[in-house]
This record gives C-alpha cells, structure tokens and sequence, in this order.
C-alpha cells in the first residue's frame, strides 16, 4: 500500500503530449461520434455566438425604426438560435458521455485482461489494493477528463475565438476597450491557476497522508493500545487532520476569491463600454444595437475563461491516472506464450525436470530503499517458500533432475522451505525456471500455450479457492463441456457427492464468501471434484492434513485422494501418511535438490534423511491414527 | 505437522495473572486509568512485529509516554536487544526511517527492534510472544542471556515453540489445547517424558535435518 500512497501525492504536468496520444488513440474508434460531438459543439457556440448579434440587429434596424413585424422576424429567429442550441448541447453532451462511458469501458477491460496474463510473480510484489484502484478509480478520473475535459474545451476556445472576432468584426475600437481588462484577466487567472495548483495538491498529499496514518494505525491497533500510545496518535492525527483542513478551507479561499474577481473584472469593462460605447452612441459613431451586443458579447468572454481555469486541475489528475494506469499495461508479460506453439492435444503424461535451477525473482517494489545489511532474510515473495535474496544464494531448487512415467504417482517430501511447491509452481508455468528444462511428454514446456499445457493439469491447492456461484458451477468452473451427470459422477468419485446432496439446494447450493458456510474438509472433496471433473491427463495436489477435519471426513478425503491418483500421472506435496504409503514413488527433497527416492519401505530402511523427516512429520499420524482407531473401536462398541 | 498448538511458558519470579476487572475496564478504552496503568507496566513483543513510519528511534521509544525520544534509552535498548550493530550499518542511524515507507528491515532486525521498543519501557513485566522466531539461534541465546542479566525483579514471560527459548527459564508450563499439561524446570520435564520431552526430541531431530545438508548425496 506505501507505495500507492506515495504515487498518489505525485502530480504530474496538466498535458503530456506523449499521454494524449496514447489516450486519444482509445478514441479512435469513435472518430465519427466525437466528430459529431464536436460539430455540435462549433454549432452550440455559434448560437451562443449568435444571440447577441440578433439583439443588436432588433434595436438598429427594427425598434429604431418602429418595425414591429421585423421585431417579431427577429424575435422568433433569437427564440430559434437558443432553442437550437439547447437541443445541439443536448445532443453532444449525450454523445460525449457515452463515448467516455465506451472508452472506460474498454480500458477496464484492458486493464482486467491484461492483469490476467501477468505471471503470478508481479502479484507478489503488488497489493491488491493498489490494483483495485487502478481499474476503478484512475479510470474514473480519466472519464471525467474525457467528458468534462478534451472536448469541453474545444468548446470553450472556440467560443473564445468566436466571440473576440464577433467583437473586433462589429466595432475594432469597442473590442480594444472590452478587451482593455484582459491583461488583468490573465494575471488573475494564471494566479488562480497557480494557487489552485498548489491547493490541489496540498490537498492530495495531505489526504494520502492521513490514509495511510490511519492504515498504519488500524494495522498496528494491538501494539498502538499496549504501549498506550492512544492519546499520542490522537494528537497526531489531529495534527494531520487540521492540516488537511487548512489545505481546503485555503483553496476555498482562492476559489471564493477567483469567481468574484472574475465578476468584478467583467463588470469593469461593461463599466467602461458603457462610458466609452456611451459616448460613442450619444456622437453617433456607433450605434446602440452594437454597445447592447458588445455588453452581452463581453459577458460569454468571461465565461470559457473561467471554465479552462477550472478545468486545469482535472487534466493535471487525468494525466497522473492515465500514467498510472498505463504502467500498469506496460507491465511486460514474464511468461510468455511461443509464437508458434507445440501442439498439444492429447497428453500422455511424461514429467521430466532437466537440471532444474530456480529462485524466486526479486519482488520489492521499484523506488524503495534498500534493505539493511544483507545477509538477513527478506519478506517472503512466493507462497510457503522461503525468502530469496538476491545473488547466488536465493536458489529455491539446485538443479533439480527426474522423470516421472505416464500415470505414476509421486510424492515429494521434504523439509519446510525445501521446494517442494516450487516443482508445482514451474510444471504449471506460473514461474519459468533459470536454468533446465521442463519438459512434459518430451517437450520443453514453454513451447507450448499456456492455456494447452494448463488444459491437460490439475491442481489440487492447500487453500481451495470457491467463487460466488453454486456448488455445480464451482465443480464446472466455467467448462460448458461438463454435463451435470459427469459433476454428479466426479463428486461421487471423490466421496462429495454424500454431503452436497444433504445441502439445501444439492447442487444448487449457493456457494458465498469464498464458500464460507462449507467446512474446510468438504472444501477440499469439491477442489477434488473440480479436479477430476475436467479430467486431466496430469493431477498436482497439495495435499495438507488439515487439522479442522473431524476423523470422518479425513478418511473421506484419504479415499478420494486415492481414487484420483489411480492411473494418472500425478505428483503430490505429500503431508498425509497414509498418501506417502500409497504412491507408486517418493522422492526426497532437501534443500533444493533430490536426495534420496523409492518407496516408503525403501527409503526407511536406509534411514536416511526421510527417516529424519518421517519422523518429525509422520509419525505423530501414525500414533494418532492408531489412537482415533482403537477410539473408534471403543464408540462402536458402546454403540452396540 | 501436527495439529496441536504448542505453546510453552516461562515464568522466573512470579506468576502473573490478569485481574478480574480488567475485562470490565476494556469497555471504557481511554477512560479506563487501570488498563493504562496495567498496560504501562507490561512490554510486550507479538508474534507479528509491527513498525510505524517513523524514525527507528521513535519506533523504540514508542512506549516511552515522552514527545520526544530519549537518546540514551534508545541506545540502552538497542544495545540490550543486539540492535545496535545493524544500526551502526544504517544510513542514517537511529533516524533511518522504517515501516512501511522506509527501510526493509528484516525479520530478525524487526524482532529484535520490537524487543528494543519494548525494553526501553523497562516494564516489570516482559511478555516476548514468539518474538525471537527469525532470530538465529546464536543471536537469540545471547539476547536471552542478556535480558536474563537484567530482567533482575522482573517477570519475563516468554511464549514459544523452541525448546531453546525457554530451557533456562525457571519454570516451564506446557499448554496443550488451552490446558496446562505440564510445568516443570526444563530438566524435571525431560525426566518425566510427555509433550515437552517430545517436543524436545523433534527439534533435535530438526537441528540434525538442518545440517544434514553437508554430508547430503548430491
């Protein structure tokens, strides 16, 4: 989050040529609507244009001569002009809304998708919050832009322009004294602009400085009580508080100053026209129609003035999200897909690791400090792993070389921090290794699409992932292929089937909240449920024992585990006992690199380091399995 | 992994017991003068050690009730909690800044950190929660010797799975699914078997694996 908050409080310049380009490369499509939008615009202007042109030819050419049907002639055409132009402003500010509503629309996407192809890796390093905001709220800034900014201001300049030829056409020396007060129009406005500038930001800091006091605060709640640090911080972020609201109430002030101002300037040359255009019209150098139209021109001068100095500020925040957001799209993608894939439509289900190096990439955010002395571990990037610091000594796996036969099983077993989820991390291609080979049926795994490759795995997490849905469409997971009868048979399979058909909707069943109202053993049937449902050729599973599962259900899960792996290739992060006894072969990882393998039997008898393991993992289940069983035995016979 | 949460205590000088008011006062927050007295007397170091955006020397004089940080206090602590030697490679020393939007501290600095935060109260009583976890072994013994040392009327609690953290206390209690399952000295509970011993057993087992990596076949 730090990070987000620091990007925050920087602004940047009001218009980057290089940013409007790439923005107004989104507007592409709709060249036509904003065509449309601007001709509209040109059209508004011109009857606003237009209004005052016909109040003077009423008074000059109809009222002082006493034509009353000319008066109504003209009358009529003024009604017309501004009905027109109500209409017009309609009609492009519909426009304009929906092509911004369009082009949001497609950048979200863009954003959605292009996050979708990123490698797991960039989701260490980057808080979902952070994000979260890029796709909402930087978004919604650069709608405002395109709405209320870019062709809004096109608007206002011409109507700038049309207004001071309209002036200088009707009378050159009238426009001179108009125009007299522009030389104080322009330092008020470049002191507004500057003023509201600063006031802006000023602003932005010092919000994002009190979010993240408060995120820094609401985090350290427990530690914040205990050193009774409850009065201090009080202060303090009263302290922030108050400087947030002097910020405003100073921008307040330059805005309740700026407007008046403005007024008073405009009142100034109307002053002046009337004494000067006065005087003219009393010697007859200039008729009353014109001063009447130079006063009306003189007020829409002010207006278009007022409107770019106000939208200053909202280009300035436009082009800061748009570079937000657009470094974002610059992520490059990591693991990429060949240009021309291996095909891969039936897979047999070889595993083969070539010397395998790897470590986990640096994920520290750019523009931080580094860390203290090195040597220390840092924060953990990936999950269960252990931290990598950089340089030679963060290799996770130390050329790691096996092959696993079509349909056999293997268990890695190993230490914490040995890696084994990295072996599931690389076979899926959510990392791509430094050095060797994956290859799955002979072939190096990155010369196939991701999407084949992962088609034809399962992956079976610790932490089973449930969408919003029902308990089917978690089974399915978007897969139209899979009948409801093949759901029914994969949960049945895998022992689901008992449970879901107790829930009230079977499998209707709502599933909310990441499937909160599920226990976490029956979480886990579904996960294998989803796995077998699509079938596939090579089933990974991260098998934890978990320790909220009633003896029950953890039978349930051991059987299913079971039945899953029964001729298919399939590679287990092995935590169970009872799975390490049932594969085909275990392979013993330590500290990066395989040390010893065979089966269970096997590597006891060398009493090596699976013995050691073995001992500190599994023996505890082994005693406590006979316990629950001579306790079962106990239940069953009282029940009897 | 076994499901049981271990957690062992130690407690040199005497036991110490919440009072019964004080979930009573809970309820009033700052209004409640005991919790704040209680609270000012307790230095505690959690499991998950958090720093504020502020200089380190804020950091550790956190709990000092003070506007501004004492020097001396600060270094005292930093020195007692084996801090000092990493500050001395900070850039700015004390006044580096940390948390989230300074330095990456590391586990172990920010452990020992949190402990320097909660030494500089000099409370009567000391409550290390799993605090010294991403030390190393050697680090935490000498850190351990050290608070010994000064601990003198204190009552340190130290909450841990290590065997090694809590071995010289002067008196183990052994929590197994929030009950006492058994309390002793560190040699009485190995004589007498059980979960302590057990445990024991499994992190000498641990110590091996950890350094099997030399003679490990490649």
């Amino acid at each position: 989050m730090s990070t987000h908050f620091q990007e925050d409080e920087i602004l940047g310049k009001a218009y980057d040529a290089r940013l409007m380009r790439r923005l107004l490369r989104y507007l592409r499509p709709y060249r036509r609507a904003v065509t449309a939008s601007i001709v509209l615009l040109l059209l508004a202007a011109a009857a606003d244009l237009a209004g005052p042109y016909f109040v003077k030819v009423a008074i000059d050419h109809y009222i002082q001569v006493r034509d009353m049907g000319g008066v109504a002639v003209v009358s009529a055409l003024y009604l017309g002009t501004v009905i027109v132009g109500a209409a017009v402003r309609y009609w492009q500010n519909y426009i304009t809304q929906i092509v911004g509503q369009q082009v949001m629309y497609e950048l979200r996407m863009e954003v959605f998708t292009h996050l979708q192809r990123l490698a797991v890796a960039f989701f260490a390093g980057n808080p979902v919050g952070r994000l979260m905001t890029r796709i909402t709220n930087d978004v919604d800034t650069l709608y405002e832009m395109v709405t209320s900014g870019v062709v809004t201001v096109f608007g206002d300049v011409f109507l700038l322009v049309g207004v001071v030829a309209a002036m200088v056409w009707l009378d050159w020396r009238l426009a001179l004294v108009a125009f007299s007060v522009v030389p104080a129009l322009v330092a008020l406005t470049s002191w507004f602009q500057a003023r509201s500038r600063e006031s802006y930001r000023a602003i932005r800091i010092r919000i994002a400085r009190i979010n993240a006091y408060l995120n820094e605060n609401l985090m350290g709640m427990s530690i914040v009580q205990l050193f009774n640090r409850e009065r201090a911080n009080a202060a303090r972020f009263d302290d922030l508080n108050r400087d947030h609201l002097t910020a405003h109430l100073e921008a307040v002030w330059s805005f309740a100053l700026f407007y008046p101002a403005v007024g008073f300037l405009g009142a100034v040359a109307t002053a002046l026209l009337i004494w000067y255009g006065g005087g003219q019209v009393v010697q007859h150098a200039v008729t009353l129609g014109v001063l009447i139209a130079f006063i009306q021109y003189t007020e829409r001068f002010f207006r278009p003035i007022q409107d770019l100095a106000e939208k200053y500020n909202i280009l300035q925040a436009a082009m800061a999200s748009s570079e937000r957001i657009f470094r974002v799209l610059d992520e490059p993608v990591t693991v990429e897909d060949p240009t021309d894939p291996a095909p891969l439509p039936r897979v047999r289900g070889q595993i083969e690791f070539r010397n395998v190096w790897f470590a986990y990439p640096a994920t520290e955010p750019a523009g931080r400090e580094e860390a203290g002395p090195p040597g220390e571990a840092r924060s953990a990037p990936g999950r269960g792993e252990p931290p990598v610091p950089a340089g030679t000594d963060g290799w996770v796996l130390r050329g790691v070389s096996f092959a696993i036969r079509p349909g056999e099983s293997v268990a890695f077993v190993g230490h914490t921090g040995a890696g084994k989820t990295s072996i599931i991390n690389l076979i899926t291609r959510f990392y791509d290794p430094q050095r060797g080979q994956v290859l799955v049926d002979g072939v190096d795994i990155r010369r196939y699409a991701q999407r084949d490759l992962r088609r034809h795995i399962g992956l079976v997490l610790q932490d089973v992932f449930l969408f919003s849905g029902t308990v089917a469409s978690n089974i399915r997971l978007g897969n139209r292929e899979i009948s409801d009868d093949e759901i029914r048979r994969a949960a049945q399979f895998v022992n689901a089937h008992r449970f879901i058909e107790e829930l009230p909707d079977r499998y209707a069943t709502s599933v909310v909240e990441r499937g909160a109202t599920l226990s976490s053993g029956q979480r886990q049937l579904i996960a294998f449920a989803r796995a077998i449902s699509h079938n596939p050729e090579i089933l990974l599973v991260l098998d934890e024992a978990t320790s909220s599962v009633d003896t029950e259900t953890e039978l349930l899960i051991q059987e299913a585990l079971q039945n899953v792996l029964r001729g298919r290739t399939s590679i287990i992060i092995a935590h169970r006992l009872s799975t390490i006894q049932n594969v085909d072969r275990i392979l013993v990882l330590h500290k990066g690199r395989i040390v010893e393998e065979g089966t269970h039997r096997e590597l006891l008898a060398r009493g090596g380091i699976y013995t050691k393991l073995y001992q500190l993992q599994y023996r505890d289940q082994e005693l406590r399995q006979t316990a629950d069983m001579s306790g079962d035995r106990a239940t069953d016979a009282r029940s009897e | 992994m076994t499901d049981l949460r271990r957690c062992i205590g130690m407690v040199p000088q005497d036991t110490f017991m919440f009072s019964a008011p004080l979930s009573e006062n809970i309820a009033y927050g700052l209004e409640a003068p005991e919790l704040t007295d209680l609270r000012r007397c307790i230095g505690i170091v959690l499991q998950d050690t958090f720093m504020f955006s502020a200089p380190l020397s804020e950091n550790i004089a956190y709990g000092l009730e003070a506007p501004e940080p004492d020097p001396v206090r600060v270094r005292e602590a930093a020195e007692l909690a084996h801090l000092a030697v990493d500050v001395a490679g900070f850039p700015n020393g004390y006044d580096t800044m940390v948390g989230e939007r300074g330095v990456t501290l590391s586990g172990g600095q920010k452990q020992r950190a949190a402990i320097a935060r909660a030494i500089a109260r000099d409370p009567r009583i000391l409550i290390l929660d799993d605090a010294l976890s991403s030390v190393d072994t050697s680090t935490e013994e000498e850190i351990l010797r050290e608070l010994r040392a000064i601990s003198g009327t204190r009552t340190t609690i130290i909450i841990s799975h290590r065997i090694s953290t809590v071995r010289h206390a002067d008196q183990i209690v052994v929590l197994d699914k929030g009950r006492i399952v058994q309390r002793g000295t560190h040699d009485t509970l190995l004589g007498a078997g059980g979960l302590y011993a057990d445990l024991y057993q499994k992190q000498l087992l641990e110590e091996e694996l950890e350094a099997a990596d030399l003679d490990a076949p490649v």
